[in-house]
């Protein structure tokens, strides 16, 4: 398959959707508070945002350009509730903490900026690996910063507890701003702060 | 691209009946399966509340879904202890075979005329001395969390003041803080707490902020905090008393030993 | 007492981006100037305040489980809430695209300014959230009035001050990395911080 790499390859670091495109914010903080969720939230993301690159190239030919947008949202919906119907049915435990948030993934900017950046004007293949390697960038973020969050929220893993006894015996003391709202955002900013050095990419 | 008006109508009606049809489809399919694992939940969680533990006692909750071959068929095991009935709004025990008891959803009952609303309790039974004895009294408790509503049940000691055990199958709070209501250790802190005061009369439990004093009066009635969940646990103090206070014409009765337990 | 609490929690304590996260991408984007955040906050509050009771109308009578009763008693099983997505985005759409148009015969300044991030005002996952939180939480149509409002005030309130805030640090000596995205989101880590001390107002309780 003569497919470019750098198409998989770029949102995962230099073009990364959260800390250089600046997409898909809002609810990648809410459900980092442990790991576990950030993962499950990670591979929906995924599903979405390939499948509906890969649909919506299909139809590119045939959208009417005045309903472009609620085309492309319809379609988007559709597999977001698809995802939730699944999740319901083969991963309940799961599907009844992300509920509202599975529903988020539609107004999740990385779909729709995808859609409208790159799946109308490529064709369905490489705009479902573009698809694949935007939701892993945006997973990769969610992934860092849920691990973070949990390890220095709860000191636990997974749900595993991971920090010794002995580091609490000694004072150490889970730092509950971490699990809160300014941990999320206080962490974020610092994972930016460094992918953007290694990355050289500036704002304006 | 086409522009035509026609077209794009036509256009939009396709991908709307595509789209209709191919979820319709899906939720269909799906649907069997998820009520199946809903009634499970349900029912492994009643049967959690009301003292169930050793053959459901993990502290993870993903680890109780994992090991299924741990325990006997959660169906089968519910048949063979459990009997569920159904109460008006004064206690008294209906009969209304249309109705599934553990099918009830408290919030829809929440939003019907008083009269038509229907509780459901669940009786733990054993056989204790070749008798059939009732040895624990469960019943759902829903009510308003931070995110989401949470659903849950509630198991008393035949006294009905002593509490036999707490479960919540269904919450959407914040992980690690509000949802560790359904967490084992602070399930556990309301096994022994009493609803009742000394004159009888129907307190309830409290979720302090902070730890429990236990050269306190009330710490009978109180249990410990979740830190940085404070509003998802003023929302469980308020849905136990809401709860229990809808349950309390029925406990009465069988407190002065006159209510009908039923066969199923 | 009820519906100002609502209000209050919806504004202060549960602000919608600085407690709940929603509403980020064109909160960070679009708070560089304080004309430009004025006239997107004024936006969201309209269509919160129109979408979320339409959506409780569309939900109550069509959507939810038993919705369908007063068309006959043999619609009583149906179930269409796998349909919620759908239906709430597509009003949400609708009443975009309308105050889009009004803007732009009002006030084509604004319009020009907004540019594209007024169609994106859809995809803003406040607007959809709030709509969703309103059927998780069985809020009745006045409840759901004053939650959108407030829900929307609680964003403006949000963007302003964060356009208030960028502007004064564009003299400020930020590592060049840290400019733009990061700085804001450290800033907006303090701000929810901030925020955090209305947690122990409690109103009538």
């Amino acid at each position: 398959m003569a497919v470019d790499k750098k198409i998989f390859l770029a949102p995962i670091n230099e073009n990364n959707p959260i800390t250089t495109q600046v997409l898909g914010i809002c609810s990648a903080l809410a459900v980092t508070s442990q790991l576990k969720p950030s993962i499950v939230m990670g591979l929906a993301v995924i599903a979405v945002v390939a499948f509906s690159n890969l649909i919506t190239s299909f139809m590119r030919e045939y959208i009417p350009q005045k309903v472009r947008i609620i085309v492309e949202m319809t379609v988007v919906a559709a597999l977001v509730i698809l995802v939730d119907q699944i999740l319901k049915a083969y991963a309940f435990q799961m599907s009844k903490q992300l509920s509202v948030f599975v529903g988020l993934i539609i107004t999740n900017c990385i779909v729709l900026g995808r859609i409208e950046a790159f799946s109308m004007g490529n064709r369905p293949v490489p705009s479902f690996v573009d698809g694949l390697g935007n939701g892993l960038g945006y997973a990769l973020i969610l992934f860092i910063v849920g691990f973070f969050r949990e390890l220095l929220g709860f000191g636990k893993i997974l749900g595993y507890q991971v920090l010794p006894e002995s580091l609490y015996a000694a004072g150490y003391e889970n730092n509950g701003l971490m699990v809160l709202a300014p941990g999320a955002f206080i962490i974020l900013s610092l994972i930016i702060w460094l992918q953007r050095t290694i990355s050289g990419y500036r704002e304006d | 691209m086409r522009q035509g008006n026609a077209y794009t109508l036509i256009f939009l009606t396709a991908v709307a009946l595509i789209v209709s049809l191919v979820l319709a489809l899906a939720a269909q399919l799906l649907k069997d399966r998820q009520d199946l694992l809903q009634q499970a939940d349900m029912k492994r969680n009643i049967l959690i509340a009301a003292g169930f533990m050793e053959c459901y006692a993990d502290a993870d909750e993903a680890k109780r879904e994992m090991d299924p071959g741990i325990c006997a068929d959660v169906h089968l095991y519910y048949e063979e202890h459990m009997r569920a009935l159904l109460l008006d709004r004064d206690g008294n025990v209906v009969h209304e075979p249309e109705t599934v008891p553990e099918l009830v959803d408290p919030a829809r009952e929440a939003e019907k005329r008083p009269e038509k609303r229907r509780f459901p309790v669940f009786l733990r039974v054993d056989r204790i001395g070749g008798k059939e004895t009732v040895t624990a009294y469960c019943i759902p408790i829903y009510g308003k969390g931070l995110w989401s509503s949470l659903y849950g049940y509630l198991a008393l000691e035949p006294d009905l003041n002593t509490i036999r055990g707490l479960t919540f199958y269904k919450q959407g709070e914040t992980p690690g803080l509000g949802a560790e209501i359904q967490s084992r250790w602070f399930q556990d802190g309301f096994k022994g707490k009493t609803i009742l005061d000394e004159k009888g009369g129907l307190v309830s439990i409290t979720v302090l902020k902070g730890k429990v004093d236990p050269s306190s009066p009330l710490a009978a009635h109180q249990v410990d905090g979740i830190s940085g969940a404070t509003l998802t646990t003023k929302g469980v103090t308020e849905l136990l008393m809401k709860s229990l206070s809808m349950y309390e014409p029925y406990f009465t009765m069988i407190r002065r030993g006159g209510a009908e337990h039923g066969r199923r | 007492m009820e519906l100002l609490n609502i209000g209050i929690r919806a504004i202060f304590t549960e602000n919608i981006i600085l407690a709940y996260f929603l509403g980020m991408c064109s909160f960070l984007a679009l708070s560089k100037k304080m004309p430009t955040s004025l006239g997107l906050g004024v936006a969201v509050v309209f269509v919160l305040s129109i979408t979320a009771p339409v959506n409780w109308i569309i939900h109550e009578y069509v959507l939810r489980e038993g919705a369908l009763a007063w068309l006959g008693p043999q619609f009583k099983e149906v179930d269409l809430s796998f349909l919620v997505f759908i239906s709430f985005i597509a009003v949400i759409a609708a009443l975009v695209q309308v105050v889009e148009m009004a803007i732009e015969k009002f006030s084509s300044k604004l319009y020009s300014a907004l540019g594209i991030y007024l169609p994106l005002i859809t995809v803003n996952c406040a607007i959809l959230g709030v709509s969703l939180f309103m059927v998780e939480r069985r809020l009745t149509l006045a409840e759901t009035a004053v939650f959108g409002f407030s829900s929307g005030i609680g964003w403006l309130m949000a963007i302003v001050s964060m356009a208030a805030i960028r502007w004064k640090l564009r003299y400020s000596n930020i590592p060049s990395a840290m400019r733009g995205l990061g700085i804001t989101m450290l800033v907006t880590g303090l701000m929810a911080m901030a925020f955090m001390i209305f947690s122990g107002i409690s109103l009538g309780h």
